[in-house]
Order: structure tokens, then sequence, then C-alpha cells
């Protein structure tokens, strides 16, 4: 499912976003901040705001939730679909990777897309929480014709 | 809609300078999440999305008319989120022609007209805005403040174009105006050619490269766009738009379908951002186009493109009117006076002229082609035959060389873009206006002209 490539991609300062869905059926756009992908299992650690009530109220285990990652300097983008397995506080690996990867992605943002670093930083929360999920469906999500197509080999 | 913010207060989000992000769900509650290039505010509770490639998002809307979405202010960076309901997807009518006219801009700015084709015009109520609480150790920076001209400035340069009384002294007044005046550095002045396809710059300031004479094929960018539509247009993205079609022409190439094309180089600043055009007009018709660009995002709005639009109105009516006069010189007045050319020294200019399109070098280097290059080589052979060096508009006009069509010619036009082309190279030959249709030649060296045939 997972090349080498595609978890160094993942797992790089890519810009994330987050779709999730309440019981209600109403979906809720979010962003990432962070992903660490265990290829054999299949699954993914995702760090998210830690304070956000919309979202924290559509997640919960076995919820539904999708993640594109998007390369802000090249839009090649990839999209992972699964189901939320838990919720839990962040770890200090969680916090390294957090500023790790705040680094990487602000650092893109501002040398693709311009903007001063202290401005663009606003946009980081203040505390993360790990989400754990599988992985059940990566799609290949970059602007063109084959945006949609499914990159892990199953038929849609 | 229950919301204490008005979609109006934020509309700086909707330039396009930052992505949106959309999040849809399936009536089997999957989410799908995605970028988009732009939201449109349709008026207080709605907007609008251009369908192009969001073949999964439209399918969830037909299940679920929810969705979800993010925007940025992009000076602030404070982020917000939306919450959507799917009202209606609309292909004609006023909305559909408004977005598709905002796609049709894009695909003539990347090239990739064949590539970028709106399908809908999606309709959303908004039903609830609020902002995400950022990062709370963050500074809250203050918004730019507006940097469009004043009406002060707006006088300032119409005074000064109105004391114009011949053609290249308002060419001149008016790029250094927008320059000085409006405080616009990076400026593109162009004219409408004679078959009326393509437009060619006759002035420019604030540019590395050499621009003047470059043209820009009218339908083509944000310029030619503008002439077309006879409508401002204002591109505060084009960092954005640069890689969005970056990434769909590769990976249209990587899809082994048929190409869209070869990328065409965008005339203007390497690295402009934001880029702003408006039709210059006079007599119901388009004379040219003024082009400003900028490094930063969204850096033109609505005031600069009033600002521009006036000024431009400004210039084409006395370009036209200044044209009309000079054309209807009476004959006496315009009888050639033949001056004897005085001695050169040693050095000598070799000119190079290839009559099938009119393209002409000087020593080796591209000066100008077309019409400009014809009125060139035909006065410097009569100057190299006869020693001639005062010419008259009208005996150019009835000269059969230059291939002039027989109505409206644009010879002053093209007598002014030679004359600025020899200047800003500092070419040994100038041009020298004498009178109301009248000119002298001026050569600093001696010459050796050459007409050259591509075809041996």
């Amino acid at each position: 499912m997972f090349t080498t490539e595609m978890v160094s991609f993942l797992q790089s300062g890519c810009a994330l976003v987050v779709g999730t869905v309440g019981e209600d059926g109403v979906p809720l756009a979010s962003r990432g901040w962070g992903l660490d992908v265990d290829a054999g299992e299949r699954s993914a650690r995702l760090l998210l705001p830690a304070v956000d009530p919309a979202l924290r109220n559509t997640i919960s285990r076995d919820s539904r939730i999708a993640v594109t990652a998007t390369n802000v300097r090249t839009l090649r983008s990839v999209q992972l679909k699964g189901l939320v397995r838990d919720v839990e506080p962040v770890t200090e690996a969680d916090r390294e990777r957090f500023q790790r990867y705040c680094n990487e992605l602000f650092g893109d943002i501002a040398a693709a897309d311009h903007g001063e670093r202290v401005l663009i930083e606003r946009l980081a929360p203040g505390d993360v929480v790990a989400c754990g999920f599988t992985v059940d469906e990566v799609f290949d999500q970059t602007p063109g014709p084959a945006a949609g197509t499914r990159l892990d080999g199953e038929d849609p | 809609m229950t919301t204490d913010i008005p979609l109006r207060s934020i509309e700086r989000c909707f330039t396009g300078v930052r992505p949106a992000v959309i999040a849809t769900a399936a009536a089997t509650g999957t989410p799908n999440v995605t970028f988009l290039s732009r939201v449109h505010v349709l008026d207080d509770e709605r907007v609008a999305l251009s369908n192009q490639f969001f073949s999964k998002t439209a399918r969830n809307l037909a299940e679920n008319p929810h969705a979800s979405l993010l925007i940025i202010d992009p000076l602030t960076f404070d982020e917000y989120r939306m919450t959507l309901v799917f009202e209606r997807r609309e292909r004609r009518g006023h909305v559909f022609e408004s977005l598709r006219a905002d796609i049709d801009a894009i695909a003539a700015i990347t090239g990739m007209q064949d590539v970028f084709n709106l399908r809908a015009a999606d309709i959303y109520r908004v039903v609830d805005i609020r902002q995400i609480s950022s990062n709370p150790d963050a500074d809250h920076p203050d918004a730019a403040a507006g940097r469009a001209p004043d009406a002060v400035a707006i006088a300032e340069l119409s005074a000064r174009l109105s004391r114009c009384s011949e053609l290249g002294e308002l060419v001149a007044t008016m790029i250094d105006g927008l320059d000085q005046v409006l405080g616009y550095h990076h400026v593109h002045l162009l004219l409408l050619d004679e078959s009326g396809r393509r437009l060619y710059t006759v002035a420019s300031r604030g540019f590395d490269a050499e621009s003047v004479g470059a043209e820009v094929p009218v339908g083509h960018g944000v310029i030619g766009t503008a002439a077309t539509r006879g409508a401002a247009v204002r591109v505060g993205n084009l960092g954005q738009l640069r890689k969005y079609s970056q990434a769909i022409r590769q990976s249209w190439e990587e899809s082994a379908e048929p190409s869209p094309g070869p990328a065409l180089p965008m005339p203007g600043l390497p690295e402009a951002r934001s880029r702003m055009a408006v039709p210059a007009m006079a007599f119901g018709a388009v004379v040219g186009a003024l082009a400003a660009d900028s490094t930063e995002d969204d850096a033109f709005g609505p005031a600069d493109e009033a600002a521009l639009s006036i000024v431009a109105s400004l210039f084409a009516n006395a370009f036209e009117a200044l044209r009309a006069e000079e054309r209807d010189v009476p004959p006496d007045r315009a009888r050639p006076a033949v001056g004897l050319a005085p001695a050169q020294p040693a050095v000598t200019t070799h000119i190079r002229h290839f009559p099938e399109d009119g393209s002409t070098f000087i020593d080796g280097d591209y000066l100008i082609k077309g019409v400009a290059g014809r009125i060139l080589w035909s006065l410097m052979t009569q100057y190299d035959d006869e020693g001639r060096v005062e010419f008259t508009n009208r005996e150019l006009r009835l000269d059969p060389t230059l291939q002039l069509p027989g109505f409206k010619d644009n010879l002053e036009s093209r007598l002014i873009l030679l004359t600025r082309r020899l200047d800003e190279r500092a070419a040994p030959i100038r041009l020298r206006k004498t009178g109301r249709g009248r000119f002298h030649l001026d050569v600093s060296t001696s010459v050796r002209l050459d007409a050259a045939d591509r075809g041996r």
C-alpha cells in the first residue's frame, strides 16, 4: 500500500487537511499538524489541534476520517481515508514531530507562497492531540486528470 | 446565517491568494477533503465554487448537501471555518458566466484554454462562519492599509495629459505619470495593432528586460483578456495560479493524455504575484491597454482598478484626438523638406532588414519588426540614396513598401514605437519630431544597408 517514497512524502512538511463527519452527517474541515505512517500496519498517527470543540465532536472510535497531504511547492497531493482508532494525549516524540513539521511546513509556505514567517506561524495551534486511524484507501489528489485515482491497487 | 461575522468583512479571504479547503461527505458518511483555488462571494449569504475537477466533491453533494470550508486571511493568517449547504448547480446565467470569465482568464494566463473548462457553478448558502482559534502566543498583525492612488493624484496626471500636444509627449507623460504620480512602478502601455489581433508595447517602466515592442495576442493573458472583454482584469494570486497550472500540466503529461500545449510565457515581471490590466478605450473601441505588475500578493484592489481605468480612458481619448490631428495635417504644412545629411565619422553601423516580416537588426542586434521595421528601412534607404533627413507622416503613409492597411493604419503609433525603441537602445539612428506630422532623422555614424532574404 505504501512505498518508502510515499511514507517519506506523507511524513514531510506537506500541508495536512482533514475531513471528518459528525453524527448528523455534516462534514467538518480541519488542519492536521504532523503525520506518522506505519506502512506495515496500514495505520497512521495524526496530530490535531487540542482545542477545537467542533473537531472533537466529530472524532470518536470508528468514526470516518480523510486526510489530504499536499506539498505546498508542487501541489502533489495524496488522500488517505480510514477509521479513527483512538484520540489520546501526545507523547514527547509527538511534540518533537509537531515542531519539526511546523518548521518544515512554514518554511515551505514562506518560500513558495511568500508571507512573513511570524504571521504564518499564527496558523499553528497552541497544543495538539494524537489521533490514530487505520488507512483503508489511498488516492491521488494532485490537481489534474488523475485526481481521484486509487494508489493502493484496489478497485474504486 | 447564525454568525456574527459578515461575509463582506472577510473578503480578503476570497482573493485566492491562500487556497481554501473543502470537506464533503458521501451518504455512507465517508468524508472527502481537498484544496480549492478560490471561493466567490455572491451576496451576504451565498458563495459560489467553480466546478472543474471536483468529481468526488460533486458526487458527495448529490448525496449530502452539507460542506465545510476553511479560508485564510492572506494578510493576517486568521483562519475561518464556514458551514455551507449546497443549494443548486448552475450551468448558465449570470453567476455561471461570471465564474467562467474568471476561469477563462486563468486559462488565458496559463496558456491552458483547452484544459480549464468550467462544468458548473455550485451555489452554497452560508449557515455559519467561525474564526478558528489560532496560536494564543502569536501577536495579531495590523492589516495593511490600501495604497491606491487618491483623487488628487488622478487629477494631477489628468492635468499633465491634458497639456500634451503631440503623441510622443502623451505617451511619455502617461508612462512617467503612472510611475511617479500614481505610484505604479512596473507598468506597460500597449496599443492595438492594425489587425486588431495583437497589442504591442509602446512604452514601459520598471522592467529589467527591454520590453518596448513586445507583443501580446488579444485574448491571451491578463492584458489580452482585458482587451477582449473591454473590461479590467485583476489577478492577485499569480503565484498560486502558476503552481496550480504547473501541477495540472505535469499530471497531464504523466497521464499520457494529449498535452495542453507548451506554457505561454507571461509578459511582465517574471516573479509577479499580482497583475492588473485595463483596456484603454475611446469612441467605443479599444485603443490599447494599461497593465501594472507587483511582486506582492493581492496588491491591487477595486480602487486601483478604478484609478487605472480613469487614466486609461483619458489617455485613449487624448491619443485618438491627437492621432486624428496628426493625420489631417494640411499638405502645405506637410511638404517634405529635403535636408542634407552631414558628413559622417568613420564608424559604420550595419542595418540588416528582412522584407519578409520587416524585422530589422542594428549591428547584429534585433531592433524591431513589422510596420515599424519597414518604416526604419524606408527612411534609411532614402537617407542612403538621397541623403534625406527630413520626412513627413503624409509621405510615409503613401509609401507602398510599408504595407500599411488602407484604413486605420496606426502609422503615428508605429512611429512612436520606433522612436522609443531607438532611444531605448541608444541607437546611432534617432527620430526627432520637428512639427506636427514632420520629423527629422538623426544619424551619427556611417551606415551600411543590407536587405536579407531568409530563404537563402
